[in-house]
């Protein structure tokens, strides 16, 4: 056998074994009852209309923003993978469920990933380079966390898409013939239509531009001289240019002419998603993965580190400019794919800034940038021990970014659906009417959809205006604020009533949008509302306060103002938290010490609650009301002469106390979850269990 | 010189843990009382003499090297255990020592020096130079064959492939890992087979094999003849006869684990590959004052620099130290989803080659200095004293604190000794510890009577079984009460609450409820069972 098939045969068997780590490692959580987390219901559902539904996807979407739903998304490649891989599961053994290959879709799309990630690779350097580029795409952090086992969302099929179409449209530019050139608009479209992913031709369309400045600045440092010489760059474009073109044109001419929408639809929801160049959406200012960070900050570029890995983030950020200037330095041309390289990472390290969860479209570019500087050392160095040492510092560091990559996966399990949220699903699946509706705070929708298959009053699918009529994502979040945090439950009834009450008038601004894709059922009558108290809404407490503050101060009265009005928040809305103190120790008396601050003490035989903040000046004052269980029995005590007004509502196994202040003590959300709605008038507590609470609403 | 000045040291520092603490971690009693009983009886008996119960006894079945090297010092020395607490530590330094002439047969002096050096002080290595356990002979034994084999093959000496054979025969006798002595030589044969492409290399192999297997062939023949079975823990072989069954028992309950999944005792994926490397083989190099702290890995990136290095190279000694070290990969494999401590502990034979790996490549780095090598060398010499020393020093301290043992314990075991009768069956979760501090009968707290709350069926399961006496420790109560190793509050609860079947003969330490009041303390309780 010749050394280059021995070469071959090995780089496939370690291929192999990388899919297989791949798949292993994200199998921890195969053993949930359904899909994990919020978006994967979403999906999961979809995909199951569209098996439900002869293959075909439904027009409208009455479960989502009801009343009166919405419309379905264009982008529904991913639904119908699942749906295909569901069929090819059931060809072969024809009692598979549908929820057992949705699970495990995201796992056989990852394992798949590793194929185009290694051509890619491979193309730009040589198999050590594509093998590299394979395991830094498939084991990154941020990867493993949104495509594990049972998350059936479609980051599994962007990161495989993503390669794919860089591998076809390179292969494209450097073949020049009329079958790579329909590989590369076929994958595109393909792209397109899984998550409008038109990001792959934006890119080799800045990059014109980009090898014009790069060539430029080439030319000057060869020469030392500045001279604007634009022949090289010509020179350089000639080959590209025209491939590009025809990818670009004949995509954008397809993609419309299937329904997929033109280059503008995903240009300006990106811009203006990412907050680049209009306001975000008001739910985006509390997404945590679209929290703004600085990556140039020892803690931004930490976080990065993070979530892509420290060995690909290194090679990227320091591997690449190293390489380059040593090319520079020996007076060699810098390669077309490095320029491409790094515009890639630079553009996907940008939109880091613009919220976390780009870190993995900037994962594939640093995957493939440090599996394209692996590749050249192998290439490049001699074997002698200095060499040695270097792959001994990058193998250490893979072995790093493998161990690092296991230990994310093992402590992925709480992803899953608690125990207490199906029990809560199950009774609304058994007892409620068909056509009620649910309603919480927006993140569970899809989780409340998808599991019970009824109407949510929203969810985490952002239904910006002219999406949802009347009533989209913004009106909707400052609804479910105001309603939770207001301390008048007749607010929060007159809230429910504007949805309970949809008219034929409000239906049909719908219809005029929408004309025949709405179908009759949008307009049907809500027969219930049933809404949901939980556990996880204590900390999200900020945000129900943050987006309710404008119903809150103007009133109901001046609604169409906060809708309207979403610039008044960033500099006026203010959110409010429970402070949550956990047990920390006994002081010498023997009373329980809570977060250091907090001591519970006896007298008369009553509890009573002292606060100790000296930076704060607070010195031993009394909270006015102190709530605790005894045996079973709640007991609420009041202290007049105390110095701090608010509640201390202590955890019945006293491993931790709650404190809230006046507003937060008096909301309608802290009586729905912490006293059982003993006094709401309009709220009949039909269904609780330790973490959720759920109320049939009294109109 | 040098080399033995420093092994010196290390030898002082490992007597000074050794001897100033007890035989009583993990299953250091039990070697102990398998090497006094044998011993005392001037016989290798078939089951194990002091963990039976009623229905059943174990087999005697682990290879029988280290308790008869055990019995026989004790023989030698009067029975003084002083001599088993030497034993460990000077095997060590005999690794140490072997590494250094053997690999500098293979190498060169300086390669061995830094190899040497680098053994007695990596982590795992220090571990076990401090427990009386059987790994630190297997290291001996093993990396003596490893090494005689490279040399026998590569430099093609039939006296050191004899010699290889022989030490094969020991690692094997030592200890079941050790049976990998056969991996590496069928992996050795193959790749010979694949170089030269003659059949004449097996009359090489005969050389070791044919001592290999005298040597083994009495302990596969008492095992045939006691246990029906030519071993107990190869596969494919049917073990049922290692276990002793007088009557069948079905237990009725199931521990949910061993004991807390914490630290150590994780599995090595869950504990992250590298915190385990960094565990067993730590070798990071520390700037303790400095600001933010400097902590920079350099053992690991050594040990796969100087793989890449013997893979740039490809001469038969390299190939066939890769080999050596294929092996551990299937070890690795096996036992990747056990306890970190297990898996660093069934990886201790391999140290002496991953040092050697580590040190060819310090050698060469010296060399590639040319004109400075002396200098350069004397400085990578005091780069691995300096983080061998101190994380040497960190772990003989670590377990120099791990060694110590509830004082209360000792003195309820002395209790023991002093007023139950010889014929008593204890049940505990501390069994080696007690059967060597007690010197009874012991055997560990079974799920039916830990996790049972029915007084009727716990009696029974007393009865059947013939435990007499529990024996509690209080500092191993624990709040969940379904972990093998801890005694869950609620079942000493039951037991208090049963005064009319479990007889409280014995306690010291704070009383119980005052205990469970503070979350645990020190102190044991023995209650004797009345059926």
């Amino acid at each position: 056998m010749s050394k280059d098939r021995v070469v071959s045969v090995a780089s496939l068997l370690i291929l192999f074994g990388i899919a297989y780590l791949s798949v292993v490692i994200r199998m921890p959580t195969m053993d949930s009852p359904t899909v994990l987390d919020y978006d994967p219901f979403w999906h999961y559902r979809h995909a199951k209309n569209i098996v439900d539904n002869g293959m075909r996807a439904p027009k409208w979407d009455l479960l989502s923003f009801y009343p009166p739903g919405r419309p379905t998304e264009t982008a529904q490649g991913w639904n119908y993978t699942m749906a295909i891989f569901f069929k090819i599961f059931q060809f072969f053994n024809s009692a598979v469920s549908f929820v057992y290959v949705a699970k495990l879709s995201p796992v056989i799309m990852v394992a798949l990933a590793t194929i185009p990630a290694f051509m890619l690779g491979r193309s730009l350097s040589n198999e050590f380079g594509g093998l590299a580029t394979a395991l830094f795409a498939v084991l990154t952090p941020t990867f493993i966390g949104i495509s594990m086992a049972g998350y059936s969302d479609t980051d599994a099929a962007v990161v495989f898409y993503m390669f794919l179409c860089i591998y076809s449209t390179l292969l494209a530019i450097k073949k020049r013939s009329k079958r790579y050139y329909a590989f590369a608009i076929i994958t595109n479209l393909m792209f397109i239509y899984s998550w409008t992913g038109w990001i792959v031709l934006m890119m080799f369309m800045a990059f014109i531009p980009a090898i014009i400045v790069f060539r430029i600045v080439e030319e000057i440092i060869h020469q030392k001289k500045i001279k604007l010489d634009l022949s090289v760059a010509v020179k350089d474009l000639k080959g590209f240019i025209m491939p590009v073109i025809i990818i670009v044109v004949a995509t954008s001419i397809l993609a419309p002419l299937l329904g997929l929408g033109t280059i503008m639809n995903s240009i300006w929801p990106a811009l203006t998603f990412s907050g680049v160049i209009a306001q975000p959406m008001l739910v985006n200012i509390s997404v945590a993965e679209l929290q703004l960070i600085n990556v140039f900050t020892k803690s931004g570029l930490l976080t990065v580190i993070g979530r892509v890995g420290a060995a690909p983030v290194i090679l990227t950020l320091f591997g690449l400019p190293l390489l380059v200037l040593y090319k520079l330095y020996k007076k060699e041309n810098i390669n077309f794919m490095e320029i491409f390289l790094f515009m890639w990472w630079l553009v996907m390290f940008y939109l880091i800034t613009r919220g976390l969860r780009f870190s993995l479209l900037f994962s594939c570019a640093a995957a493939t940038s440090a599996g394209y500087v692996i590749g050249n050392l192998f290439n490049r160095m001699k074997k002698d021990v200095i060499t040695a040492g270097v792959f001994g510092v990058i193998g250490f560091m893979i072995l790093l970014f493998v161990s690092n990559s296991i230990q994310t996966s093992y402590s992925l399990g709480g992803m899953q659906v608690s125990q207490n949220w199906y029990d809560m699903l199950d009774w609304v699946k058994e007892n409620a009417d068909k056509d009620s509706l649910i309603a919480t705070w927006w993140d569970p929708g899809h989780i409340i959809a998808g599991y019970t298959g009824f109407r949510v009053h929203a969810d985490g699918a952002h239904c910006g205006p002219g999406t949802c009529i009347p009533y989209n994502h913004n009106v909707r979040i400052q609804d479910m604020g105001a309603l939770m945090t207001t301390s008048d439950e007749n607010n929060s009834i007159d809230i429910l009533s504007k949805y309970k009450n949809f008219d034929e008038t409000q239906c049909q601004k719908t219809k005029d949008r929408f004309g025949g894709r709405v179908p009759d059922e949008a307009c049907d009558p809500i027969s219930d509302i049933y809404l949901i108290a939980s556990s996880d809404l204590i900390g999200k407490y900020y945000w129900m306060s943050y987006f309710g503050s404008c119903l809150n101060q103007f009133g109901l009265g001046d609604a169409e103002f906060c809708y309207k009005s979403v610039e008044w928040f960033g500099p006026n809305a203010v959110g409010k938290n429970y402070i949550q103190l956990p047990f920390s120790e006994r002081d010498q008396y023997g009373n329980l010490v809570y977060g250091n601050i907090l001591t519970l003490t006896e007298k008369d035989g009553q509890l009573i609650a002292i606060m100790n903040i000296p930076e704060q000046g607070i010195r031993n004052l009394i909270i006015k009301e102190i709530v605790y269980f005894q045996n079973g029995e709640e007991i609420r005590n009041s202290y007049e002469d105390s110095g701090i007004d608010g509640m201390l509502w202590i955890d019945p196994s006293f491993r931790t106390v709650i404190f809230m202040e006046p507003s937060i003590r008096d909301s309608v959300f802290t009586e729905m979850f912490f006293f059982n709605g003993n006094d709401l008038e309009n709220f009949e507590l039909v269904y609780s269990n330790p973490e959720i609470r759920l109320y049939k609403v009294k109109f | 010189m040098s080399l033995l000045f420093i092994l010196i040291i290390v030898f002082s520092l490992y007597l000074w843990v050794t001897l100033k603490s007890p035989i009583v971690f993990g299953d250091e009693g039990y070697h102990t009382r398998v090497a006094q009983w044998v011993s005392q009886n001037r016989e290798y008996p078939i089951w194990i003499p002091f963990s039976a119960s009623l229905i059943g006894a174990g087999g005697l079945t682990r290879p029988p090297l280290f308790a008869l090297l055990e019995a026989g010092l004790l023989s030698i020395f009067f029975n003084n255990v002083v001599i088993l607490q030497i034993l460990t530590p000077f095997l060590a330094v005999m690794t140490g020592l072997s590494t250094y002439f053997l690999a500098g047969k293979i190498y060169n002096k300086r390669a061995a020096f830094f190899a040497a050096v680098l053994v007695v002080m990596i982590p795992s290595f220090v571990t076990y130079s401090v427990l009386l356990y059987t790994d630190m002979l297997l290291t001996f034994f093993f990396s003596m064959f490893a090494f005689t084999l490279i040399i026998g093959i590569s430099q093609d000496d039939s006296k050191y492939l004899l010699l290889a054979g022989v030490f094969g025969a020991f690692a094997f006798l030592t200890k079941a890992t050790g049976y990998s002595a056969f991996l590496l030589l069928l992996s050795a044969f193959i790749y010979e087979l694949y170089r030269k492409r003659d059949l004449k290399i097996i009359k090489k192999y005969f050389y070791v094999g044919i001592p290999l297997i005298l040597i083994i062939s009495p302990y596969f023949i008492r095992n045939l003849v006691y246990y029906n079975t030519p071993d107990c823990y190869l596969p494919f072989f049917d073990g049922s006869g290692c276990d002793k069954t007088l009557e069948e028992f079905e237990p009725k309950y199931k521990f949910s684990s061993r004991t807390e999944d914490v630290g150590s005792e994780m599995g090595v994926l869950k504990m992250g590959i590298i915190n385990y490397l960094r565990f067993a083989y730590d070798g990071y190099l520390r700037f303790p004052y400095s600001n933010p702290y400097i902590d920079l890995p350099f053992f690991l990136p050594l040990f796969l620099a100087g793989l890449f290095l013997m893979v740039f190279d490809r001469s038969v000694k390299n190939i066939l130290l890769l080999l050596s070290l294929f092996s551990i990969l299937l070890l690795f494999s096996q036992s990747i989803l056990s306890r970190a401590e297990d898996t660093a502990r069934f990886m201790l034979g391999w140290v002496p080659m991953i040092a050697t790996v580590c040190g060819v490549y310090l050698d060469k780095a010296c060399l590639a200095t040319k004109k400075y090598q002396t200098h350069m060398s004397v400085l990578v010499a005091i780069l691995i004293l300096y983080i061998g020393f101190s994380q040497m020093t960190a772990k003989l301290s670590v377990m120099s604190g791990v060694k110590e043992f509830s004082d209360q314990f000792f003195i309820a075991c002395d209790w023991i000794k002093d007023n139950l009768p010889e014929d008593v069956s204890i049940a505990t979760v501390w069994t080696h510890r007690t059967t060597y501090s007690a010197q009874r009968n012991v055997m560990g707290m079974p799920a039916d009577i830990a996790l049972s709350r029915d007084v009727n069926y716990t009696i029974s399961v007393t009865e059947k079984l013939g435990v007499t006496h529990l024996f509690i420790q209080k500092f191993s109560m624990h709040t969940d009460s379904t972990m093998q190793e801890k005694y869950g509050v609620d079942f000493v609860q039951f037991l208090e609450d049963s005064p009319d079947y479990f007889k409280k003969v014995y306690e010291n330490g704070l009383e119980l409820q005052q205990c469970i009041n503070q979350g645990g303390c020190d102190g044991t309780i023995i209650y004797e069972v009345i059926y």
